[in-house]
């Protein structure tokens, strides 16, 4: 029975000790190796300061957490591993730099490539590209607005563009759409291709914008989970984005619910 | 000297008798007319992809211009992997009845024989129409069903009208089938429409998104948009008995892509994410809902990249479509296909048995040849369609 206890504490992840969105997750994890050292660090760099969500860590002994930026292009990433002590990912437009701690608990910075599978999606650019100067560009018209972020890969994200567009335009908000840099031009051109004969034939819908094709290597919509699933779609006004997003198709009614909620939050 | 040649004899029948691990990584690359490159050189995927419990399927939708818009494609086990496509005259996103997959359904709720299917292709004729009919519908059967008499549960939202359908209150129907002794399916149960959750609407809210049903139709996961007393997560519910409420029994703590189940004896899920900013993992992560952690499919030399729709065969292997590289003294090509993983042979399950051995009982070794045929040949007895 004891043992059972004892097992089962130490089942406990560092991701069960602490709930999603908060201030300061790495309080009261267990066993944390430069703790205090890092909590010194953390107020020095403001750290403390942020929102955390968690994010899915890559590997079982890690627990991940990202800020709720406010700044377009800049994260923090705190890297919390079992029985060991933190690491920082800092995320600044195209730099990374880790910060880790010696045996001495003393920190260490280095800048890092991006990971390869954001490499492979981020290193390859066009003229085209829509980046995180477009995103800052966007949002600092101060209206409300909102970001459509498709992929043809995901066929109903394509689909549904016109109509969000249109209720979007309905509801009083800006519009843009931008598109999965993972899909190539020919990929991206084919199914809007399929999607306007989609669109001529039902009646009810409105063509698409012709700036449909938004290659988007803007890094900041990566950091908010933008590759999960698509569409997906943000919302912004007042030049702030909301760190909420809307994920799939919605009725017209639940379209407009949130956005409206979304963007009264961000008055 | 006896001793030593004994325990030598021992130790030789114990190797030659001991079942062989599959291998940590299969790889089913597409090749053939059907599989033309693009001018970028890249191979389509695909999307929406449903695995069968043996492994040997994979449903697919828009599978690229050389095939129909939804293909069943065979993984076909050799000295050279292959993938075998068989055309369908389905719909866009058309879905298995999961944990059987004795059927797969056509978004007009129509059910066709995975044998038809096979034998047919786009001539195959449907069984019988039932059950919820809509965009991202999912189905499972019901657990304890035989061919005489089994209950399909299907899920998703009601989309009375066309124009305004999308992501709101969830919905389900079970209905009853049957195989008659010529192997004829037909439906004996209409079941009806149930509107869910209301008992969450305050905590989860009820707009939820990216359902998915588990392969006893007992659960499902889904992540509620605006969730009224947390962050955004995806979470999973428990089915009420009365169709109707929901009962939240596991929440991921993270927003991450639709979740797939394991076989319920397994208790894990699969889910596509993003991820941290690491360079483990390919996208695709394996959630055991017993120890509470999550684990990587790493094959770090190939470079997986994997797309957003795994799926779990019975014998507990993980397949999914994805790109990688294959590189030899020449260089390095760009492949697109399928890969097979066991997650018992990944570097993190590992690291973890290490690290928890009382807790990392739970996982096996390896997944076996012998588990594979085993399961395999209870899947060709669902598939003979006979009583």
């Amino acid at each position: 029975m004891f043992n059972q206890f004892v097992l089962g504490l130490t089942l406990m992840s560092v991701a069960q000790s602490v709930s999603a969105a908060e201030m300061a997750p790495w309080k009261n994890v267990p066993e944390m190796k430069c703790q205090r050292e890092f909590e010194q660090v953390a107020q020095e760099k403001g750290w403390d300061k942020e929102n955390y969500r968690e994010q899915v860590a890559g590997a079982y002994n890690k627990t991940a957490y990202r800020n709720l930026s406010n700044k377009i292009g800049e994260w923090v990433e705190v890297q919390l591993i079992t029985k060991s002590s933190p690491e920082v990912v800092l995320v600044q437009e195209s730099t990374m730099t880790r910060f880790s701690f010696d045996k001495n608990c003393k920190v260490v910075s280095k800048n890092e490539a991006w990971p390869w599978h954001m490499e492979e999606v981020f290193a390859k650019k066009t003229t085209e590209d829509w980046s995180n100067d477009d995103l800052r560009t966007q949002v600092a018209s101060g209206k409300q607005g909102m970001i459509y972020y498709w992929s043809p890969r995901f066929s109903y994200s394509v689909y549904d563009l016109p109509r969000a567009e249109k209720l979007a335009k309905k509801f009083g908000y800006e519009f843009i759409s931008v598109v999965d840099p993972r899909a190539s031009k020919e990929e991206v051109m084919g199914a809007l291709d399929v999607m306007y004969k989609n669109a001529k034939m039902k009646k009810a819908r409105q063509l698409a914008s012709a700036k449909a094709y938004n290659r988007n290597v803007a890094v900041d919509l990566y950091m908010r989970s933008a590759f999960n699933h698509f569409p997906i779609v943000y919302v912004y006004n007042n030049k702030k984005i909301h760190s909420r997003w809307i994920t799939g198709i919605m009725t017209d009614k639940g379209l407009k619910s949130m956005a409206d909620e979304f963007s009264s939050e961000l008055k | 000297m006896k001793l030593l040649l004994a325990l030598s004899t021992i130790s030789f029948f114990n190797t030659a008798l001991a079942a062989t691990c599959v291998p940590a990584h299969e790889y089913f690359p597409f090749e053939g007319k059907w599989a033309a490159k693009n001018e970028q050189g890249e191979i389509i995927l695909g999307m929406y992809s449903r695995m069968s419990p043996d492994g040997k399927y994979v449903l697919r939708s828009f599978s690229g211009q050389g095939l129909s818009q939804v293909t069943l494609m065979e993984l076909v086990r050799g000295e050279k992997n292959s993938v075998k496509p068989y055309e369908t005259s389905m719909k866009n996103e058309a879905f298995p009845v999961q944990g059987s997959w004795r059927y797969i359904i056509d978004i007009g709720g129509e059910h066709y024989k995975v044998s038809d299917i096979v034998k047919e292709q786009k001539k195959a004729d449907k069984q019988f129409k039932g059950g919820i009919t809509g965009f991202y519908t999912v189905a499972a059967e019901l657990s304890g069903g035989t061919a005489a008499n089994h209950k399909i549960r299907s899920l998703s939202w009601p989309t009375d009208n066309a124009d305004n359908q999308g992501v709101g209150v969830l919905s389900n129907r079970v209905i009853t089938a049957s195989i008659n002794k010529n192997g004829v399916a037909s439906k004996i149960d209409n079941g009806s429409t149930n509107y869910m959750c209301a008992n969450l609407r305050s905590s989860d809210g009820q707009t939820m998104s990216l359902p998915m049903i588990s392969m006893d139709g007992a659960e499902f996961a889904s992540m509620p948009q605006n969730p009224k007393d947390s962050e955004v997560s995806m979470r999973i519910y428990k089915f009420g008995a009365d169709n109707k409420s929901c009962e939240r029994v596991q929440d991921l703590k993270v927003a991450v892509a639709k979740v797939i189940f394991s076989r319920p004896e397994l208790n894990a899920v699969l889910f596509y994410a993003s991820g941290s900013m690491d360079n483990r993992g390919n996208g695709i992560y394996f959630f055991d809902r017993d120890v509470k952690k999550t684990f990587t499919l790493d094959d770090p030399d190939r470079k997986v990249r994997a797309d957003s729709f795994p799926g779990f065969t019975n014998d507990g292997r993980i397949v999914y479509g994805a790109y990688w590289k294959e590189c030899n003294d020449k260089g390095c090509s760009d492949k697109a296909g399928y890969v097979v993983s066991d997650p018992y042979q990944s570097a993190d399950i590992k690291d973890f048995k290490m690290a928890n051995p009382e807790a990392g009982k739970k996982f096996k070794e390896c997944i076996t040849d012998e588990d594979v045929a085993a399961n395999s040949a209870t899947q060709a007895k669902i598939w003979n369609y006979s009583l």
